[in-house]
């Protein structure tokens, strides 16, 4: 157990490295940078450029910086973690060095701002919204599931069906809009512009608009586990043992059709939190899944390389966390 | 059995409990030193009951699950879950890592009373500090709360601001401002002339390089200090601020002396760049100083009242200590609202009094009886054309060039494609600027004229006429309709073949930055920084300027005409010298310019009294006169 | 002798099924294809697109690119709103137009034709790398698994948008960049 966290820990170290040279790679072969300002709009200057470039340490060569590495060299110094310093003095690897201590850079776009101060400054509201819509789609999704698998072909499981087709065929930002012209200028019960993000009263719309793709795939996934099991011969066993109907749904059938239920959890969270952009947008949430897009478009390096790194972190230990949880759930593979 | 259940239940809280502690661990909530923190959450305990309502019990569980471990992962954070603990209870908790990263406080509602003035508004600005603004999201902003030595009026004139008077020299190298008497900031300290001096040695500091750095150029000694190198030349600067021509006279006298006449200064001085930085106040606190409301020093008619990067909130009271007349509303608050047909929804549940729409809704909205008679629209500060790439063939040929501005339907254009956004015309300088020639009506829509034209090109009936690609961003989706339109137009009115060329936006303007590369069509224009016609044409068109050269236009006459005009002392031979090039430049079809901008508006009628102008961001109105004279009327 | 009691015992189906031919893999897939009610659904739903992208040219009433000035937004047929006849619903435009005034049911009848290639081929690709990557992974097994394991976490991080648009930009000016850029109106004239 302790050695499987550790070797996958391990393997985190290139996969994130793997990420961020990746990325570097792709941000800087995409063409326009973060300081080109479109034609309509007042230039940047070259000795403003020059400046700004030296700031953001863009002056520096993209990978390795061999001069660097021979000039200290030649200056008489034979350190050799001081030399092997000076040969990874370059953009990617200072900013990947500097993101081992947790520094992400400076933002290009919200300047004076470092990534990581504007994701931890904004990630809360993304959380809140993320843990509304998932505590929504656990909550309807695993029993309308659960009872629609129960009873095939029951009122209950068209509806499921339902769900399923529009959370996956409906966009977000129609849905969001349907919700508020309903429950905002219609029933009034929500406020529109609503700033006050800090309680948790105004998640609840956005919530279940967000909440309801990872619903239908939720309740899809139950359904289909619970009737795989219900087919197994030890539920069989259980009803010819003379178990009540009762007795056999709860202990045997939903304890382990859950399983795989369970371990997708992790990756819908981490979904949930960082692909929250349009939902974010059409209630105007102050959250972090603009960084994730925008960065993008406005060619802003280091909110790429954070945002990039955080996500595959995110995912990293999302899948360890199910590969150890499916260890808890199931003692089959616990013993292998 | 029992003991399994557990397991289940404890899968699923390591899961939640794990990823929140992650991401907070990745925020690096661990470095807020102990004490601010302690103090901090003392704050947020004693707001705590107000600021948060209770959270359902089991994310309660999870956040504070959290905050322990991300505590755990350093020990200088181990204060803040102490303090946080005895203080108050986990919902305050909380609310303590939130404040701890921005140093605001938590409280969310309003402090605004009585009349209010409510905008909507897309975007909260990246930056609130005059001297490192340059977006229309940010100006109007620093607009309410600050002003310049000189300010524009509705009709874009330019009237005293805090300064009473300016004079030039004879030959227009220096000009002297006179301040008001007893000027004073909104916390009661006193303005002084030396504040606007530090506001151009901020903008042109190279350890603060911004898009503006290089608008003084004109000052003596501004380019030496901004192409300063940093940090080589870092200890330089204090001289070099020295020797430019930027003189404090006393605290009520300033004076710029210039590299050559510069008889439009007083009007770069009513820009936000130009808005007074008390010596050493913001600097002090840091890059960040401009997020909390209390470090804005403000001398326009509105001070700062709450500003919440975090949580997106911007306020305004009326500030007590400006010179002129107050302003007639309590407050102004500004809502973001990103999507604009949920701003529509938020103006009809009367949740904001003033919004830009969506175009696309512009005919739904005029038909409606109620909303029809709310909607306004003033003209805007921007002239959009179809460009051409004149150092590229086929654009090279003037009758190729005279052919496409001839083939262009602006009127059904405007209607059709741009919804109605635009407004007809056929000059460079929009109505409203000075420079504007109401006397253009050159190349206007014409198929029989477009025909001849391209046929005296050589490519008769567009025959022979080589393959070009009408370059547009993809990143506005409302685009491809408008240039399919477009390309239809000319395929009709010319018998020639354009492909639609969708780049992603940042692509294309890095296309755009040389004319090898620039596309051979595509839309752009110029939107005004500050109300002179050397912004429109020396800027834009000469062909020492950068637009001039993407675009391939040079023209020695229109050169020798602007280069003149720069320097010319004497206003109306000025104004004719610009004017005459304005004729030339629209003689060699510069581009088919179509139409200027349009703002529009829904505006409540308890709202009473705005000035639009043209040079007011898109995002609201009335920025410009920073909404002297607006009232609202108590709901 | 034994083989003949043991014939004798079989019933009339155990002896159908015995002396049966074998099924094929692929016939069995069929069988069980075709008994699936759901998927029968979806396979005649994907044939109708098919046979809508084919017929195109002669199911919609209008090209596609056809610009119609001043008829902007016009609504679905059913709609009627006398007060505004620019915009009333008229049978000629079935769903109305567009904001530039093309019709809309003529559009949605040519964008078959697209959603079709862009649902089939990253389909197509992604189901050819993905059962190959698995199927390695799982026979070959061991360090091998692993290290394709942590490569998909590796490309399902990267920003795929960065990709697209280097893509898009490198490719520009080859034949597979314009198919990519320009096939909207490639199928669409």
């Amino acid at each position: 157990m302790i050695s499987f966290i550790i070797r996958r820990i391990l393997w985190a170290i290139p996969v994130l490295f793997f990420v961020g040279l990746v990325s570097f790679f792709l941000m800087h072969q995409a063409p326009g940078g973060p300081f080109d300002q479109d034609n309509n709009r007042k230039q940047v200057d070259a000795a403003t450029l020059k400046n700004l470039n030296a700031r953001f340490g863009l002056d520096k060569p993209s990978y390795v910086n061999p001069r660097e590495f021979v000039a200290d060299w030649k200056a008489g110094m034979r350190n050799p973690f001081k030399l092997a310093r000076a040969y990874v003095d370059s953009q990617f690897g200072n900013y990947m060095l500097n993101a081992l201590h947790g520094d992400l850079g400076p933002s290009f776009r919200q300047r004076g701002q470092n990534v990581q101060d504007l994701l931890k400054k904004q990630w809360p509201f993304s959380l809140r919204l993320a843990l509304i819509a998932l505590t929504f789609a656990i909550v309807v999704g695993i029993p309308l599931g659960v009872v629609a698998a129960l009873k095939q072909n029951s009122l209950a499981d068209y509806i499921s069906l339902f769900f399923a087709t529009v959370g996956v065929s409906v966009p977000s930002f129609i849905l969001g809009l349907i919700v508020i012209i309903i429950f905002g200028t219609h029933l009034r019960w929500i406020k529109i512009s609503t700033n006050d993000w800090r309680t948790w009263k105004p998640y609840i719309a956005p919530g279940l608009v967000l909440g309801l793709l990872s619903m239908s795939f939720i309740t899809r996934i139950t359904r289909s586990t619970v009737l795989e099991v219900k087919r197994q011969d030890y539920i069989r066993t259980a009803r010819a043992k003379g178990l009540g109907s009762q007795a056999v749904i709860m202990r045997h059938i939903l304890r382990n059709a859950l399983i795989p239920v369970v371990t997708t959890l992790g990756p819908v969270l981490l979904g949930l939190v960082t692909g929250a952009v349009i939902t974010e947008s059409i209630f105007s949430i102050p959250g972090i899944g603009k960084y994730f897009v925008d960065a993008i478009f406005q060619r802003d390096y280091s909110m790429i390389m954070g945002t990039t790194l955080i996500y595959a972190l995110l995912l990293v230990v999302a899948n360890i966390v199910v590969d150890l949880s499916y260890g808890f759930l199931d003692p089959r593979i616990r013993t292998q | 059995m029992n003991l399994r259940r557990l397991h289940h239940s404890f899968a699923i809280t390591l899961l939640l409990t794990l990823m929140g502690a992650i991401l907070a661990a990745c925020g690096g909530t661990a470095t807020t030193p102990a004490t601010t923190a302690v103090t901090q959450a003392t704050t947020a305990a004693t707001s705590g009951g107000a600021a948060a309502t209770t959270p359902p019990a089991a994310t309660t569980e999870t956040m504070a699950a959290m905050t322990t471990t991300a505590a755990e992962a350093a020990t200088t954070a181990a204060a803040v879950t102490a303090a946080a603990t005895t203080a108050a209870t986990t919902a305050a908790t909380d609310t303590s890592t939130a404040a701890s990263a921005t140093g605001t406080t938590a409280a969310t509602t309003s402090d605004l009373t009585g009349n209010i003035l409510r905008i909507g508004a897309p975007t909260f600005p990246d930056s609130l500090d005059p001297q490192a603004e340059s977006f229309s999201n940010e100006i109007p902003y620093s607009q309410l709360a600050n002003e310049g030595l000189t300010r524009l009026d509705k009709g874009l004139k330019t009237v005293p601001g805090a300064a009473e008077s300016w004079e030039y020299n004879k030959d227009d190298t220096a000009i002297t401002f006179t301040l008001r008497s007893g000027l004073k900031y909104s916390d009661g300290s006193h303005l002084k002339a030396s504040d606007f001096a530090h506001a151009v040695y901020r903008t042109a500091d190279p350890r603060n390089p911004g898009d503006y750095a290089s608008s003084f150029d004109m000052i003596k000694g501004a380019t030496e200090l901004q192409s300063a190198a940093v940090p080589t030349d870092t200890a330089k600067i204090p001289d070099l601020r020295k020797a430019m021509g930027v003189k404090v006279i006393d605290d009520t006298h300033i004076s710029f002396q210039f590299t050559q006449p510069t008889p439009y200064f007083q009007t770069i001085a009513s820009t936000w760049i130009m808005f007074p930085t008390k010596v050493d106040w913001g600097d002090a606190k840091g890059d960040n100083w401009w997020q909390t409301a209390s470090n804005h020093l403000s001398n326009g008619p509105f001070v700062f009242s709450k500003i919440d990067t975090q949580g997106e909130v911007l306020e305004f009271k009326p500030n007590p200590n400006y010179w002129g007349d107050k302003p007639k509303v309590d407050g102004v608050s500004v809502r973001f609202i990103k999507d604009l047909s949920v701003g529509l929804q938020a103006y009809k549940n009367n949740e904001i009094d003033i919004f830009g729409p969506d175009p696309n809704d512009i005919a739904d909205l005029k038909a409606d009886p109620e909303l029809g008679q709310q909607y306004h629209e003033s003209v805007g500060s921007c002239t959009l054309e179809v460009e051409f790439n004149q150092a590229r063939k086929p654009f090279d040929n003037k009758n190729v060039r005279e052919a496409f501005a001839y083939a262009l339907d602006r009127d059904a254009f405007i209607r059709d494609a741009q919804k109605g956004t635009y407004v007809k015309t056929l000059g460079w300088i929009p109505p409203g600027f000075p420079g504007y020639d109401a006397t253009e009506k050159r190349f206007d829509f014409d198929p029989a004229k477009a025909k001849a034209a391209l046929a005296a090109a050589g490519y008769p009936g567009g025959k022979g006429f080589p393959e070009v690609k009408y370059s547009y961003s993809s990143s506005n989706p409302a685009n491809q309709a408008r240039v399919e339109y477009l390309i239809q137009m000319f395929q009709k009115n010319l018998g020639v073949t354009l492909t639609p060329d969708p780049v992603e936006g940042k692509t294309l303007t890095a296309m755009r930055k040389k004319a090898e590369t620039h596309p051979l069509l595509n839309i752009g224009g110029w939107c005004s920084d500050y109300p002179d016609p050397q912004d429109w044409l020396s800027v834009y068109w000469n062909s020492s300027q950068s637009f001039a050269k993407v675009l391939g236009y040079k023209d020695p006459a229109f050169d020798k005409l602007t280069n003149a005009a720069d320097a010319e002392p004497d206003p109306a031979k000025r104004m004719q010298e610009y004017l005459d090039a304005q004729k030339l430049l629209i003689a060699n079809v510069n581009g088919a310019i179509f139409g200027n901008s349009k703002n529009i508006w829904l505006i409540k009628p308890a709202v009473q009294g705005l000035q639009f102008s043209s040079q007011d961001s898109a995002d609201f109105p009335g920025s410009t006169t920073s909404l002297q004279g607006v009232s609202v009327t108590k709901q | 002798m034994a083989t003949t009691v043991s014939q004798g015992t079989l019933s009339q189906e155990e002896r159908a099924f015995a002396t049966r031919k074998p099924r094929s893999l692929w016939s069995d897939a069929r069988r069980r294809l075709l008994r699936n009610k759901a998927a029968v659904a979806g396979l005649l739903f994907i044939a109708f697109l098919v046979l809508v992208a084919i017929a195109a040219p002669i199911i919609a009433p209008h090209p596609p690119l056809e610009i119609v000035p001043g008829n902007s937004y016009r609504q679905a047929a059913w709609v009627h709103t006398p007060k505004r006849l620019e915009i009333t619903g008229m049978w000629t435009y079935p769903l109305g137009t567009d904001a530039i005034g093309r019709d809309v049911f003529s559009r949605l009848v040519y964008g078959t034709r697209t959603s079709l290639i862009v649902g089939f081929i990253p389909m197509i690709i992604t189901l050819t790398i993905g059962v190959m990557v698995g199927l390695i992974a799982g026979f070959k097994g061991g360090l091998l698994d692993v290290a394709l394991m942590r490569f998909g976490e590796l490309v399902y991080s990267f920003p795929s948008f960065l990709f697209f648009i280097i893509v898009m930009t490198a490719l520009k000016d080859t034949p597979i960049g314009k198919f990519l850029n320009g096939f909207l109106i490639l199928f669409a004239a």
